[in-house]
């Protein structure tokens, strides 16, 4: 299921090189997803922690802003990862990292709340590991509840 | 797996999808709507009220006859475009609102996706038009007898016609508007970031189970799913949905600031009529309008304009000021949208009428519109005048009862799709 990440600076961008008549109704994130379809991995990667991690975020119909937490499974303080402000439709990267510090055979749980002032924003994420798209996902806002997506990561034993 | 993982399985194995439960919840949501269930059972949250759409434009020229004008939208050019008015008034006048923003957006729809595009346009999305055609006319002396004949309806839509152009000088209810996001997501910081911790508090105990118990690849549950883990879990749950339901309100608080904003327009416009349907006319001015607290707000408009003169004489002048009131009732019967009342007054001062004993006229106005579908509305207004010379009706209180077709609702939603 894994996908190789596509190097674009934006979900448009990555419509309209693909040179195909716009999908009427959809939003340019929902055109996305239906050339690049979503990969779930059923919300569990396994990492052994070398790998490059690398998660992007773009947004359609307003800006929003993305928290990256990782929790260690059996509790503790959380580690923040990036507060990423005023996402838009231009994919912004951030940086995984912190994937390289994890202890080996621990469960982790990735947590991004993603928070936008308008009604209707969507969002989409991908989870890359070493270029290649793990986790993509198109998120669109709920209204009345928080917003966010969470993946867990569990680490092979060394 | 513990035993509580185990009943959890249990549980969702045991769940039997009704055909209507559209099972699409990640872990992420299915814990979010979760919290929201319980915080609502613990009465730390309740759905806000919808505030009604904001106007970015404020009252109309006709204070205290009509509702404050709808803000001009990218479905209304379409509409044009297509011959489609955008809405219908209970005179049968057809109006057509359309900003140059929405010439943009027909150009290109991804504006409206894009925020680093949309953003770019802020300026053009603060000048309106409004072009109405038809209706009915002017009250006079149509023969020369003497005698005020009545008001004609016009039978082509370029028997009248009337444009008002806007500006919005001051303010926005936009929520995409760089500044309104900019104040959003400084005055949500706190509480964003706490509640941001206390779901991944919760989701670092959650996601575990879940993920050990959900049925079949695809991890995604059904709302059902979100009543039962409320329950089975609602010790953890309702730890954290105090500090969740914290930044809910608070969004709610910005949000609702944002939504009633204090907007100021400048306008000028014009009426121009075939001969049998009265004299044209002339304005400009200043509407302002703002909220006051959830489906409620306030509407100003100052206007100064000319009458043409039909003896060949001086043309009256009109300077008039309104004030309305308004607010949306029994929301919970008629959906979303309400009952809009409102009540307004306005005083007009004239000058240069002929044969005119009184020279200005105060106005009361009672209104309310009973929605009955998303395009079809029924208006039931009164309206009381201190003086009956300077109307065009013959009685200082009038009744009326019609119905108005609102057709931007239902393009926007076929446009754009339905708001969640």
């Amino acid at each position: 299921m894994a996908k190789k990440a596509k190097k674009k600076s934006s979900v448009a961008e990555v419509h309209s090189d693909a040179g195909e008549p716009a999908i009427a109704g959809l939003t340019l994130c929902e055109r996305y997803i239906v050339d690049n379809p979503e990969v779930l991995s059923g919300f569990s990667l396994t990492i052994d922690g070398s790998e490059s991690a690398n998660l992007r975020v773009s947004s359609c119909r307003g800006p929003v802003r993305v928290r990256v937490t990782l929790d260690r499974e059996t509790g503790g303080a959380p580690r923040l990862i990036a507060d990423a402000s005023e996402v838009t439709d231009v994919w912004r990267d951030i940086s995984l990292q912190a994937f390289a510090s994890l202890a080996p055979g621990q469960n982790y749980v990735l947590i991004w709340v993603i928070d936008g002032p308008a009604d209707d924003w969507q969002v989409v994420s991908e989870l890359s590991l070493n270029q290649t798209v793990h986790y993509r996902h198109l998120k669109k806002h709920r209204p009345g509840v928080i917003n966010g997506e969470v993946l867990m990561i569990k680490v092979r034993a060394a | 797996m513990s035993a509580r993982a185990l009943a959890l399985a249990a549980a969702f194995a045991a769940t039997t999808v009704q055909a209507q439960e559209r099972c699409d919840y990640t872990p992420a949501e299915l814990i979010a709507e979760a919290i929201r269930i319980r915080s609502v059972d613990l009465g730390l949250y309740a759905e806000p009220l919808q505030s009604p759409p904001s106007s970015e434009v404020a009252a109309s020229q006709e204070t205290t006859t009509d509702d404050p004008v709808p803000d001009a939208s990218f479905p209304a050019l379409v509409a044009m475009h297509l011959g489609v008015p955008t809405s219908s008034s209970d005179t049968g006048a057809i109006t057509f609102d359309l900003t140059p923003f929405s010439v943009v957006a027909v150009r290109d729809p991804d504006v409206i996706d894009k925020q680093s595009e949309y953003a770019k346009y802020e300026n053009l999305r603060r000048i309106g038009l409004a072009l109405s055609l038809g209706g009915t006319g002017e009250a006079f002396d149509r023969d020369g007898d003497g005698v005020v004949d009545d008001a004609l309806e016009a039978e082509d839509m370029g028997d009248i016609v009337s444009a008002e152009l806007r500006y919005r000088f001051a303010g926005s209810r936009d929520r995409r508007d760089p500044a309104n996001a900019k104040n959003y997501f400084d005055a949500t910081k706190e509480a964003y970031e706490k509640a941001g911790d206390a779901f991944g508090e919760v989701s670092r105990q959650l996601v575990p189970i879940l993920l050990a118990s959900a049925p079949g690849e695809s991890k995604l549950y059904c709302p059902s799913d979100a009543e039962k883990l409320a329950t089975s879990h609602a010790r953890i749950l309702d730890a954290k949905a105090g500090t969740i339901a914290s930044f809910m309100e608070r969004r709610d608080e910005v949000l609702e600031a944002i939504d009633g904003a204090i907007v100021w327009t400048a306008v000028a416009g014009l009426t121009e009529r075939k001969e049998d349907f009265g004299p044209d006319l002339w304005w400009a001015g200043i509407r302002g309008a703002g909220g006051l607290g959830p489906d409620m707000g306030w509407s100003f408009s100052l206007d100064y304009g000319a009458t043409e003169s039909l003896a060949n004489g001086d043309d009256a002048k009109r300077i008039k000021a309104g004030l309305e009131w308004a607010t949306l009732l029994a929301k919970k019967w008629v959906g979303r949208d309400g009952v809009r009342a409102s009540v307004s007054a306005a005083y007009e001062k004239w000058q240069d009428v002929p044969d005119a004993t009184d020279d200005d006229i105060t106005q009361l106005n009672f209104k309310v519109n009973f929605p009955l579908t998303d395009t079809i509305s029924i208006p039931l207004s009164i309206t009381y005048a201190n003086k009956k010379e300077l109307l065009q009706d013959e009685s200082e209180m009038r009744g009326y009862i019609g119905f108005t077709f609102d057709f931007d609702g239902a393009l926007r939603k076929a446009l754009l799709g339905p708001s969640e």
